[in-house]
């Protein structure tokens, strides 16, 4: 899996050779429930986002294909747009499952101590 | 006073046309009302009072003819009679060419009677068409010509020509020294007394011309039977040659020659006609005396010629050739000045009038206002009224307005009660009372008010967008506002612009002004298609600063922002916050999340547009690109990149606003871009961008990077000088070391400052306001700022480095024969850094050329306008598609080949992109439920939807196009399938995700496709011709000064700009740069293409012989020619001794075949002969003078040919530019591929090829000089006008002599040019002229057949019944006597 990703590094500074996890749902709901899609400024219950020190929310927007090279293949890119900071997910198929395109997504992210 | 509705209802009273013609002295008589004799202008009765016949020109005086007050009395002729006839000068060269065509005795035709029988043939056709008829008058005046014995009577005519001002001369006695003994004899008889006492005269008697005063032509002209009026072209039933003789002449009513009476004398100031005519009363007046009292004929004469000049003066007062001392003491105004010249009654009265409610003041800026609303003063909106009609729906607030009156804004100024015709004055009386009594049916004008349309131009109107409708607001202040994104149509800006406003009158005007014009509607321009309003300048900067990738906003800032879409219309529009892109730590949203809110404020709007395209600084990797310069908007959200001047900004097709306007309609359009006009000024305010020193001060890094660009540039210079001065410098084909020289050091230098313009891009900050500007292309070039900061670089002057201004240098600082950069021009300094004397004497020689050059343009491209528009005004689609002439002459047959509009074209001169709309189709409608299509069941469905009924109406073409895009898209779909192996039932569901294509999506692209073509079909009425004339003149405007060259040949210039449009449209003979590309049938050799070269080019004897010497011998002399055989070999040059003895022999020289002798293939001899006008030395002499000029091969007309390599074909492909004209012969040269040898000459084209390859060479180089200025015409506009000028079979062009020839109608070409002419030369012709072109309609007063006059509304009548037949009286029974009484 190869990933690109543009960061806020004002708000949430990265270096070089920082290991961190992350995490990308449809929901910021602990129980995964799909949201609407809608901001409600009041809402803070029970968010996934606790356990997190960075979370984006965007939009998936197109699928890539290896255009390059004749051989069967089954690497994908999907592109997600976290207003306007991109994502560029490039993996296996089987590794990008349940991404859709025009479906909205969160992002969470927690650097790893080592 | 309300404007009716306009109806054509009184049928019974059209005028169907106007007949020019001659008015007879009768006519005049009956026109007027009094015979004028007296000269006096005042009564000479004591009283002193004007006298005023023939009307009145006071207010409280009524006419004393008619009794009628100023304003109704419509004037009464007079007419005064003459002693002795006078030439009429607009006539006169008519009086000549008739006299030429009859016998000066007998009066008949000079044509032989079966001459006669044949032109009475031709003359019969009952259509002849006015040109037909002028033709033919020049036909029939050629056979008189050579007519000198009349086949009638015998007598002898000579030639008859003008002599002198208004004097005519036959030659009776001139020539055919044998025949005329006769005559001559008469005529020796008459002087023989004379002679007997003066023996000068006899020697002059052979000299004797016969002189054709007045009197002479009046009686000849009478004689003229009416038979022979028709040969004359004169139409007979109204006018007799006769007439074209003046006896007799009207003198005008007052009203066209008012007396103003003077406040600084006593008395009136006269009318220069006024004078003119007591002036020839007087003189007729001394004539009549004279005549009565005997005087001697002498001075007879000398009145007669003097009031012939008078007479003449009173129709033309600029008559040339007046004698000095007869010559007028002060200029005045004829009647021919009257009518012509822009300010004359066709142009400036007929052609356009003056109108009342209409405002004029200056415009300022106002971001606030929606794009089709323009902000009224106050001051303005109460003088502007408009006359409503009070009903029930508006009865209380037009009391209200009444009770205003006139000096509160929302008021009203008169009142007009319905039933009476009198006019209420609101300004005093009791308005509460007759607010009271206002009643249903009055008309109140009121002021102008918030939502009333008006019409909003500015000048120069050069193209349709110059005058658009909008939204009246009337606002406190002195100007007029609109929104900035507007300026473009007008080309307006804010340094003290005034522009104009109208008050439409009608309802039926607004609405049709505010469908047809309105601001909203004419977003894009006709000329391509791109839009036109747009964001520009500092809305562009807030945009591109805007959606910056870093641009972040906690939540209170991201709700201000969003607020400032809130207004006007937008007021109560639902704004939906998206949520924060970022969540964590800090909730923030982007300024692209912001900046989507413009185009769907709210999720649950519908307005989806999708985008993808490159930015201005795209560099790789498409969404990725490291300058975030790729922009991606998925369903009006905008999720990669920066807008720029490509997305935002005018002349664009990937605009946004461009697509919500294709997609969405204009409102949605218009509405999203208010809401830029507000949100980017309020982000730029916030945020602070401003310009200081700072911004100009080039740092070390940058001042580094310019020093070693100018080190290497000056070294290269100095270096070809070096090369020059050592000979070693390789000239470029076609040029001399010098020329290669200055083509060489001028490349080097003017990229210097390119140059310095990339290390400014590279080396200032980012966040560097001038660079900002630039980059998103808002403002200013990175030359701009290169100048500013680094250098202002190399100054040219008409392409070339600045000239010798002094001896052999520039300036006298420099030293002689300079040729370093700083010495021609190039300055190197900055305009921060300051410019040394000379380099600012250079850069001030480059400002002027720069200045003259726009003010030369102006004019030129000005008239080039009017040309263009007087000739296409009246072409219009018509309702079978074709393109028509308002006289119903077909000029194409589809507009533009395919009848589409070129102002819906979304593709490059194409209406649909496909490509976009396929990816739209595919945002807007996800389908994740559907299953995705394999490029089989693709096809399928595509062809299936083809054969459907709704597709019957597109166009084969437009089929085919769509089929073609499928047709590929189908492959990559393939592709892509075959390479992931889709069609596996075990294959991953995020697999189905990768070039989605669902049924739905391709039945709505194909619906959404075809719709798109439907909408971009040409509507009939529409007036292509004139859209197309501004198209092409408007953008002559914009043309800058730059000089070209032809594409990798530096010696080559080709003229081009507005110079070379001129000379296309004129269809010019002589262009100034003819150019002939030829290319090889063997374009990979270069060998071959000098040998081609070699028979093509002109190649003199000189030019290949070493030496051209006098050989003198005891025994003979001769010239030696030795030709320099290495040379011919190497330019590949096919002579031979031989071959040059034939070239020399055909060359004019007067040599003999004996006389040129070939010693071997070196060297010729050629021996002079002495003749009798000069010695063998001297022709030897002469011989040697033209020898060396003497052609032996290539065409003579040709000045060069280069050999080109065409760069697009690769390296190794060589074609021929051949300088010249010739086009035939360069084809028939061998070695030539003639199928694509073109020239970019109309009339070589036409000669050689015919009128449709004249047609296409139009088209191309019109196109070609557009594309190379960056100018984007639509290939229809270009064509109808190629259409236009190749319609009559030959190529005619846009002038008053091609404008002749396409047009029939008098008036049309009376307000074009020479206007007295035409009017005279039509009534000489008798012709009728109906009424159908746009300039007579417009003179006339009459809607024209364009637009929405092309149809007419037809009613089905209902017949009349007719009456039942009765039965007769007697035929009644009951009245019958019954018979058994």
């Amino acid at each position: 899996m190869d990933l690109i990703l543009d960061v806020n590094t004002q708000l949430y500074p990265v270096d070089l050779g920082d290991k961190f996890r992350m995490v990308i749902a449809t929901s910021l709901r602990e129980d995964g429930a799909p949201d609407d899609g809608e901001y409600d400024p009041e809402e803070s219950v029970s968010s996934r986002a606790t356990s997190f020190e960075y979370v984006m929310y965007g939009k998936v927007y197109r699928f890539e294909g290896d255009e390059s090279g004749q051989e069967p293949g089954s690497r994908l890119a999907a592109y997600v747009s976290y207003g306007g900071l991109l994502m560029r997910l490039q993996g296996d198929a089987n590794n990008l499952h349940g991404f859709e395109v025009d479906s909205h997504v969160y992002l969470f992210m927690k650097k790893l101590a080592f | 006073m309300v404007k009716e509705q306009f109806r054509e209802a009184d049928v019974a009273k059209k005028i169907s046309h106007v007949t020019f013609g001659l008015m007879s002295a009768d006519q005049m008589r009956q026109l007027g009302h009094i015979q004028v004799v007296s000269k006096n202008l005042y009564s000479q009765d004591g009283g002193r009072k004007p006298v005023s016949h023939g009307g009145t020109s006071e207010k409280d005086n009524s006419c004393e003819t008619c009794g009628k007050n100023l304003a109704e009395c419509v004037g009464h002729y007079g007419y005064v009679d003459l002693e002795l006839p006078v030439f009429h000068i607009g006539y006169f060269r008519a009086t000549v060419v008739i006299l030429q065509n009859i016998c000066k005795t007998c009066s008949r035709v000079l044509l032989q009677p079966e001459q006669k029988k044949q032109f009475f043939e031709s003359l019969k056709r009952p259509n002849m068409s006015y040109l037909q008829k002028k033709g033919l008058r020049k036909k029939i005046g050629e056979k008189c010509k050579k007519t000198s014995i009349c086949p009638y009577c015998g007598s002898i005519n000579g030639t008859v020509k003008k002599c002198g001002l208004l004097k005519i001369v036959h030659e009776r006695y001139k020539h055919n020294k044998k025949k005329e003994d006769a005559v001559m004899s008469d005529l020796v008889i008459e002087f023989e007394t004379a002679m007997e006492y003066n023996k000068e005269i006899e020697p002059l008697l052979g000299k004797t011309q016969e002189m054709l005063n007045p009197l002479i032509v009046h009686n000849l002209f009478k004689n003229i039977c009416e038979e022979d009026i028709p040969l004359l072209l004169m139409s007979a039933d109204s006018c007799r040659p006769e007439e074209l003789i003046l006896t007799r002449i009207i003198v005008p009513p007052l009203c066209i020659r008012p007396s103003v009476i003077s406040d600084l004398k006593a008395g009136t100031n006269e009318d220069d006609i006024t004078m003119k005519m007591t002036e020839i009363l007087f003189l007729n007046d001394v004539i009549v005396k004279h005549r009565a009292s005997g005087a001697k004929m002498q001075m007879i004469m000398e009145d007669w010629d003097y009031l012939q000049l008078q007479v003449a003066l009173l129709f033309n007062s600029e008559t040339s050739g007046i004698p000095l001392h007869m010559m007028p003491k002060k200029p005045m105004r004829g009647f021919t000045q009257r009518l012509k010249g822009k300010q004359g009654r066709f142009r400036g009265n007929l052609s356009g009038k003056r109108v009342d409610f209409s405002g004029r003041t200056v415009i300022s800026p106002d971001p606030n206002m929606r794009i089709d609303q323009v902000a009224v003063p106050v001051h303005v909106a109460k003088i502007l009224t408009y006359p409503e009609r009070v009903n029930y729906a508006n009865l209380s607030l037009m009391k209200k307005l009444v009770t205003n009156g006139c000096d509160s804004h929302p008021g009203a100024n008169f009142i007009l009660q319905r039933g009476t015709n009198l006019k209420k004055f609101l300004k005093y009386g009791n308005r509460a009372k007759i607010a009271n009594e206002l009643k249903v049916g009055d008309i109140v004008e009121r002021h102008l008010l918030d939502r009333d349309i008006v019409l909003f131009n500015r000048q120069p109107s050069l193209h349709k967008l110059s005058i658009q409708a909008f939204y009246a607001k009337v606002m406190p202040h002195r100007t007029f506002r609109f929104n900035e994104c507007c300026c473009n149509p007008f080309n307006a800006d804010f340094d003290g612009d005034e522009m104009n406003l109208h008050l439409p009158q009608t309802e039926e005007a607004k609405a049709e002004a505010i469908v047809l014009m309105g601001s909203k509607s004419n977003i894009v321009t006709p000329r391509n298609g791109e839009p036109l309003i747009a964001a520009i300048q500092d809305f562009i900067t807030g945009g591109y600063l805007l959606t910056q990738k870093d641009v972040f906003f906690d939540r209170a800032k991201a709700c201000q922002l969003a607020s400032a879409i809130l207004s006007q219309m937008d007021r109560s529009t639902k704004v939906e916050l998206p949520p924060p892109c970022i969540f964590k730590p800090l909730k923030m949203w982007s300024g692209k999340q912001i900046f989507s809110l413009i185009l769907r404020p709210h999720q649950s709007s519908n307005v989806k547009i999708n985008l993808r395209t490159k930015g201005k600084n795209y560099t790789k990797d498409e969404d990725l690109c490291i300058k975030d310069s790729f922009v991606v908007v998925h369903n009006s959200d905008l999720l990669a990149g920066c807008m720029d001047k490509g997305t935002l900004g005018s002349g664009s097709k990937n605009n946004v606003f461009y697509l919500l306007l294709r997609d969405y309609g204009e409102e949605a359009a218009a509405v999203s871009l208010s809401r830029l006009a507000r949100l980017c000024p309020a982000y730029l305010s916030n945020r602070g961008f401003s310009i200081g020193i700072g911004d100009v001060t080039p740092g070390l890094g940058l001042l580094q990077a310019k020093q070693s660009l100018l080190d290497a540039g000056y070294s290269k210079c100095i270096e070809y000088i070096q090369e020059l001065k050592e000979n070693r410098l390789k000239s470029q084909p076609g040029c001399s070391p010098e020329e290669t020289l200055e083509s060489m050091i001028l490349k080097e230098l003017s990229v210097i400052r390119d140059h310095a313009g990339n290390a400014c891009l590279r080396e200032l900050h980012k966040t560097n306001s001038p660079l900002t500007m630039a980059v998103c292309g808002s403002k200013g070039s990175f030359i701009n700022i290169s100048q500013m900061i680094a250098c202002v670089g190399q100054q040219a002057i008409s392409g070339k480095r600045v000239p010798n201004g002094f001896e052999d240098r520039a300036l006298p600082h420099f030293e002689r024969h300079a040729k370093d950069p700083a010495a021609r021009g190039f300055v190197s300094n900055s305009f921060y850094s300051g410019l040394t004397p000379t380099e600012f004497f250079f850069h001030t020689m480059g400002g002027r050329e720069g200045l003259v050059d726009t003010a030369v343009k102006t004019a030129e491209t000005g008239y080039m306008q009017r040309r263009l528009v007087k000739s296409l005004e009246d072409l219009c689609s018509q309702y079978d598609l074709t393109v028509r002439n308002s006289m119903g002459e077909i000029v194409q047959f589809v507009f533009g080949g395919d009848g589409l509009d070129p102002s819906c074209m979304e593709g490059k001169d194409k209406p649909v992109d496909f490509k976009r709309i396929m990816e739209h189709t595919q945002c807007l409608h996800p389908c994740q439920k559907d299953r995705n299509l394999n490029g089989d069941q693709l096809e399928k469905i595509v062809k299936a939807a083809l054969d459907l009924e709704e597709f019957r109406d597109c166009s084969g073409d437009f089929r085919d196009e769509l089929l073609e895009f499928v047709a590929e898209f189908r492959l990559q779909l393939d592709t892509t399938h075959n390479k992931y192996k889709m069609e596996q039932a075990d294959s991953p569901e995020v697999l189905h995700q990768l070039k989605r294509v669902t049924a739905t999506q391709v039945k709505e692209f194909l619906v959404c496709c075809r719709n798109k073509f439907m909408r971009a079909k040409i509507e009939p009425g529409t007036a292509v011709g004139a859209v197309a004339a501004q198209s092409i003149g408007e953008p002559g405007t914009q043309m800058t000064l730059k000089t070209f060259h032809f594409a990798g040949v530096a010696s080559m210039n080709i003229t081009q700009g507005v110079p070379r449009i001129k000379e296309i449209i004129n269809a010019s003979k002589n262009i100034s740069t003819p150019i002939i590309t030829a290319h090889l049938e063997n374009d990979l050799d270069p060998e071959f293409a000098r040998v081609v070269k070699g028979r093509i080019e002109k190649t003199l004897l000189g030019e290949v012989s070493e030496y051209i010497e006098e050989v003198f011998l005891p025994d003979d002399c001769f010239l030696l020619i030795k030709l320099d055989l290495d040379r011919i070999r190497l330019l590949k040059l096919e002579v031979t001794s031989d071959s040059i003895k034939e070239s020399i022999l055909t060359a004019k020289l007067k040599l003999k075949p004996m006389n040129v002798r070939v010693h071997s293939n070196a060297i010729l001899c050629v021996a002079p002969t002495e003749s009798a006008k000069s010695s063998m030395y001297y022709v030897l002499q002469q011989l040697k003078q033209d020898l060396p000029k003497v052609i032996i091969k290539g065409i003579t007309s040709v000045q060069r040919a280069v050999i080109h390599v065409d760069e697009a074909k690769g390296d190794s492909c060589y074609k021929l530019l051949v300088e010249g004209n010739n086009l035939q012969s360069v084809i028939a040269t061998p070695g030539v591929k003639a199928n694509d040898t073109k020239s970019n000459n109309t009339y070589e084209a036409e000669k050689t090829l015919g009128i449709e390859a004249a047609r296409s060479t139009i088209i191309n180089e019109v196109v070609y000089t557009m594309v190379n200025h960056g100018m984007n015409i639509d290939i229809r506009h270009i064509m109808l006008l190629a259409d236009l000028m190749t319609c009559r079979g030959e190529v005619l062009g846009i002038t008053r002599f091609g404008l002749a020839k396409m047009k029939e109608s008098v008036l049309m070409l009376a307000s074009f040019e020479k206007t007295a002419d035409h009017l005279y030369e039509a009534s000489y012709h008798g012709q009728k002229d109906a009424i159908c072109g746009v300039s007579e309609c417009i003179i006339m007063g009459i809607p024209m057949s364009i637009g929405t006059g092309l149809f007419k509304l037809l009613h089905k009548a209902e017949k009349d019944v007719s009456p039942s037949r009765r039965p007769l009286l007697f035929d009644k029974n009951e009245f019958h006597l019954s018979e058994t009484q």
